[in-house]
């Protein structure tokens, strides 16, 4: 019989790039590796069309949801997307227990947030990973 | 006591191929407590489990690594504000725990 596993939860995740990782993260999304799907059906396929992926893969963005909170100055200039030419920097996404996911990215947005009584101060960031230092997993 | 070791952060990328991330992992004993980039003058970036209370040694052992490899030695301590969130943490864990025996 196997042995009893108790999956992990987040608690303990970590996001680490240079100079772009907000503090106070609430959660780090989830990062989907996908392709499109391209159909290529003929007048002779019955049933379901017929599907093939697509060449190459999409880029995958990862959503970073942090409390806005001042005192810990929560972005920096380094965190505003810019059109300027860039170097990529390498982000790590530490999964607790269950080894990284690491990348080249840049910022894609950062949103500032909604004012509201009665509700914390939210911001959110979308990571977009550039394709020049490919998602790379390495276990625990 | 800190015990530092440093490791390449290899990995296996999307297209199955072995692949340096370009970082080293830092591990104190058997635990992961950050990573530090290869360039020079990086600045170590540290996750959960790192000993804020022994950052100087932490420096000092990882430099020794970076010189025992041969490369140029300076490295940049992490700033502090992962530890700062920590302590708020910990101060309201036991805020909580004062409400809660009352």
């Amino acid at each position: 019989m196997p042995a009893l596993t108790v999956p992990d939860t987040g608690l303990g995740g970590t996001l680490s790039a240079s100079g772009i990782a907000p503090t106070l993260i609430k959660r780090i999304g989830a990062v989907a590796i996908e392709t499109d799907a391209v159909e290529f059906t003929d007048l002779s396929h019955t049933g379901m069309k017929r599907m093939r992926p697509s060449d190459l893969r999409n880029n995958p963005t990862v959503e970073i949801d942090f409390y806005w909170v001042g005192a810990s100055v929560p972005i920096t200039t380094a965190m505003i997307p810019t059109s300027e030419p860039y170097a990529g920097v390498t982000a790590t996404i530490t999964y607790p227990g269950a080894g990284s996911l690491a990348g080249t990215v840049f910022v894609k947005s950062v949103t500032f947030p909604e004012v509201a009584q009665g509700q914390i101060m939210m911001g959110k960031m979308v990571l977009q990973f550039d394709g020049v230092g490919l998602p790379t997993y390495t276990a625990a | 006591m800190a015990k530092i070791t440093m490791e390449r952060h290899i990995g296996i990328n999307v297209n199955g191929d072995v692949q340096d991330v370009g970082q080293w992992r830092i591990f104190d004993g058997p635990t992961l407590i950050g990573y530090l980039p290869y360039a020079e003058d990086s600045q170590i970036l540290p996750i959960v489990g790192f000993n804020y209370d022994e950052t100087d040694e932490i420096v000092t052992q990882c430099e020794a690594e970076r010189a025992r490899l041969g490369l140029p030695s300076k490295v940049i301590a992490p700033m502090t504000t992962l530890r700062d969130v920590l302590a708020a943490l910990e101060e309201l864990k036991e805020e909580e725990s004062e409400d809660d025996s009352d």
